[in-house]
């Protein structure tokens, strides 16, 4: 809210000339990297909350602050956190993608076949992205050329794979038994840290960087911002849009190999429904569905909100009913807080009681 | 309406020492204006002078810190837009307050539909004929039953108008209601206002073209700064005083003046250079432009005028790249261009400042930096990797070659006036070293001191060899231009060179029709 006031005071003052205010993005010499963390870290405010609710947890239960926990936590959050990247990238651009779920359980299949046919682990995973891959790129075919609403076109999307990936299943489910495709996407470990927490880190922090560092990342943030004033201005705003979605293909394709070599298994029926819990991170991070702000950082922490509100709600030993209550109501005061500008109204309506009715009657008098 | 024992001396309507301050902003600062029955009164001021928050406070939106309001000699409080309007306020705002899928007569009736007296359902023989006699009264005819959004902005407007003098209305605040009309709806506009002065409505009427306050008021109070400029009788000053009164300082020999007076008016580009820049043969677009042809000269300011909706805001998008043509070929530069996207445009070294500034021309929520380096990224990356210290650097730059009133180049883009926008994405075309710039109506909604600015900034562009078309609906625009390409029904009627165009732009304004 301070903050708000002080962008309309400089609005409506508009007084400084820019000649000269210092080049104010820069910083002194010397912060470069501090600067650079700072511009990667999400605002604070979003990890005031998950610290919150980490006291919280070890308030309530001693067994959740232990390292055998943190690591539960992080492994089970890291298939939803991939997914999440890619749901922000077409989110930013003012679009959505539901099939990202039905994509995962896909590639859990198209893993498990062609593993069954003897191949090698990487043959099969750069086939099985591939795949996924070519299905995102339909979704952005269907967005740009057919020029259907995103939502209707991947929801169409989202169905097609279903039946798809369930008529390439033709069994009840596939064993995998590869090993080497397992060590690589669930047992191994590198340095200490569990692969699927490693490919989880690698795509936040490169699509962090991405976001911040490239024209590509610029180009997203213009697209959703104002499509119109992106293409007037001459960016390439249909090829953009296709590898978003094909981007977000891909994601949900890697996050369907960490859930493969999880499960051992190639199924049709993995993942449901988590597009939804994926668009739930993204919007509890903070972004907004009509695209143009967010970061990626921030939809993943969203993903840790959830994630571990659900971790101590088991650990307490609430039952799953419950919640999926609770977890709702999460949402809508993640949101409500962040992208509904809930702080700022919260703290209008606050000073409206106390400090409007004192002026008023000052006015009175 | 009731009938009151008017005493002829009482106001209807006085504001007496309004003041007004937002955290960091002193918005008012003891504003007084006493406006007469049955009269209609001009409000002129630049934008951020104070006319929107004195707007909103007549209509109950905002509570002003001190100062009151006096209806007919009688003071009144508003709490709240509802207060407002049932005091008998009732605003108009720019852009249209109407549901375009309900029809004219649920319109005018919103929120207090007539109903039967048994069973209790809407009544709507009553509602048709109650809707009829109020557009009558102001003197239109429409078919009550169709959706609104059938009829033209001006019709929108007239519906507008009967909604508010159906309800209790002794005050008609009406906010730039010419700023999307064309000139023949203007004058209808007009007509009714004029009818319904002589009915003793009493209206406040806000505007950024000074003809107009001329034409309908008596009086033009000006605010500067949040207080009371000056107070001008329309039958003893002219426009341009009105305009010295806005900027607090005359306007002695600069463009607006120029263009304001009659008489010798000012030219933005030096004329015609021997080089041949863009040559035009045979383009058009199907329904929309028939087939043009014109040559564009190096160096050369070229007007492309008429009425709004007459095709020139379509000639130059297919110019720019961002409509496509059904055929004809277009020269830039000695090479035959197919601009087929914006990105073809850019690439040939076109720039467009797009009519609708607000929905085409920038990213509301990108800083001023980023918006003006979008068309330009490569030239702030290596392998895609951006360079947002140099960025940052040409930013800064072109921020203090076009004087923005800006806090930083990081300051997000939403937050600024309009012309401070629009010098913006001006930016964003020098940066890009384009050699044409488009500009679609640049002045529209911007205040006669950015006007100013922006006509200084288009002349340097033509004059340091840049050359530039303005497709625009405003005759005192068109004039200023070295050559003028006059179209009605996206044809054009007529060429006019500068010396050709009469200071009032009769000449352009004969062939209109």
């Amino acid at each position: 809210m301070g903050e708000k006031n002080k962008m309309d005071a400089q609005r409506d003052g508009g007084i400084a000339s820019v000649t000269d205010a210092p080049a104010d993005k820069d910083g002194q010499g010397g912060g470069h990297l501090l600067d650079a963390i700072k511009r990667i870290l999400p605002q604070s405010y979003l990890v005031l909350v998950l610290l919150g609710i980490i006291i919280i947890g070890h308030l309530v239960t001693p067994n959740f602050l232990t390292l055998r926990n943190f690591s539960n936590v992080v492994s089970f959050s890291s298939i939803i956190a991939i997914l999440a990247v890619g749901q922000f990238y077409v989110i930013l651009t003012g679009g959505i993608d539901l099939s990202v779920g039905a994509i995962l359980a896909l590639s859990t299949v198209v893993a498990a076949l062609t593993l069954q046919t003897g191949v090698d682990a990487g043959v099969a995973t750069i086939f099985t992205l591939g795949v996924c891959s070519i299905f995102g790129l339909g979704n952005g075919l269907l967005v740009v050329w057919l020029r259907i609403p995103p939502f209707i076109a991947t929801l169409a999307m989202m169905s097609v794979v279903q039946g798809f990936s369930y008529i390439i299943q033709s069994s009840s489910l596939i064993q995998i038994e590869n090993e080497t495709f397992v060590v690589w996407f669930s047992d191994g470990r590198l340095v200490g840290i569990p692969n699927p927490v490693l490919i989880f880190l690698v795509v936040t922090v490169a699509a962090a960087f991405t976001s911040r560092y490239t024209t590509f990342g610029r180009r997203l943030y213009a697209i959703g911002g104002n499509r119109e004033a992106a293409r007037l201005s001459g960016l390439p705003v249909s090829r953009d849009l296709l590898i978003t979605y094909s981007l977000s293909g891909f994601l949900a394709g890697l996050a369907g190999l960490l859930a493969a070599a999880q499960l051992l298994q190639g199924s049709s029926l993995v993942g449901r429904g988590s597009e939804l819990d994926a668009i739930a991170a993204v919007v509890v991070g903070g972004a907004s569905l009509m695209g143009g702000n967010g970061s990626p950082v921030n939809s993943v922490i969203g993903v840790f909100v959830l994630a571990t509100i659900i971790n101590i709600m088991n650990l307490v030993g609430i039952s799953s009913e419950p919640q999926l209550v609770i977890k709702g109501a999460v949402i809508i005061v993640a949101v409500f807080l962040s992208s509904a500008g809930g702080v700022g109204r919260i703290s209008a309506t606050l000073s409206g009681l106390f400090g409007g009715r004192k002026r008023g009657g000052a006015e009175r008098s | 309406m009731t009938v009151q024992a008017v005493n002829a001396t009482v106001p209807e309507l006085r504001i007496e020492g309004i003041t007004k301050s937002y955290p960091g902003v002193q918005a008012l600062n003891g504003v007084s204006i006493t406006v007469k029955k049955g009269t209609i009164h001009g409000l002129a001021g630049q934008n951020g002078a104070g006319k929107s928050t004195l707007i909103k406070i007549l209509a109950g939106a905002e509570e002003p810190d001190s100062g009151a309001i006096f209806l007919g000699g009688n003071r009144v409080r508003f709490r709240s837009p509802h207060d407002a309007q049932s005091a008998g306020i009732q605003t108009i705002y720019q852009e249209l307050s109407l549901v375009p899928q309900l029809s004219v007569a649920e319109n005018i009736f919103l929120g207090s539909l007539p109903l039967r007296a048994f069973p209790r359902i809407v009544d709507w023989a009553e509602m048709k004929r109650e809707a009829s006699s109020a557009l009558a009264r102001i003197g239109v005819d429409l078919d009550v039953r169709k959706p609104v959004a059938s009829f033209s902005v001006a019709e929108q407007q007239a519906v507008e108008l009967a909604k508010a003098l159906r309800k209790n209305a002794r005050i008609i605040l009406l906010d730039e209601p010419t700023s999307a009309l064309p000139p023949p709806d203007v004058r209808r506009l007009f007509k009714v206002l004029k009818t319904l002065a002589s009915q003793g409505e009493t209206m406040l009427y806000i505007s950024h073209r000074m003809d107009e306050f001329y034409e309908l008021c008596e009086t033009v109070s000006v605010l500067r700064d949040g207080q009371n400029a000056e107070e001008l009788s329309t039958k003893r000053s002219e426009p341009a005083d009105v305009v010295s009164a806005m900027l607090g300082k005359s306007l002695a020999g600069s463009i607006s003046a120029g263009s304001l007076s009659s008489g010798t008016h000012p030219r933005l580009g030096k004329g015609r250079g021997d080089k041949v820049l863009l040559s035009v043969r045979d383009l058009h677009e199907a329904g929309k432009i028939a087939p043009t042809s014109f040559d564009l000269h190096e160096g050369e300011v070229l007007g492309v005028t008429g009425l709004v909706g007459s095709g020139q805001s379509a000639l130059v998008g297919l110019l720019a790249g961002a409509r496509q043509k059904s055929g004809g070929s277009i020269e830039f530069a000695g090479k035959a261009v197919h601009l087929s996207s914006p990105r073809d445009a850019i690439r040939a070294g076109i720039g467009l400042l797009p009519q609708d500034r607000k929905a085409h021309g920038f990213v509301p929520e990108m800083s001023v930096a980023d918006n003006m380096s979008l068309a330009s990224l490569p030239m702030f990356s290596r392998l895609g990797l951006l360079n947002d210290r140099k960025i940052s650097r040409e930013a800064q730059n072109f921020a203090s070659r076009l004087e923005m009133r800006i806090f930083g180049v990081g300051q997000i883009m939403k937050t600024l006036s309009g012309g401070t926008q629009q010098k913006g994405i001006l930016a964003r075309w020098l940066m890009r070293s384009v050699r044409l710039l488009i500009c679609d109506e640049p002045t529209r909604g911007v205040d006669v001191g950015a006007k100013e600015e922006m006509y200084a900034l288009l002349s340097q562009f033509a004059r340091s060899g840049g050359t530039v078309i303005i497709a625009s609906s405003e005759i005192s625009e068109a004039v200023l231009c070295d050559r003028v390409l006059v179209m009605a029904r996206g044809q054009v009627v007529a060429e006019l060179d500068h010396d050709e165009i009469d200071g009032d732009g009769e000449e352009v304004l004969r062939r209109f029709a």
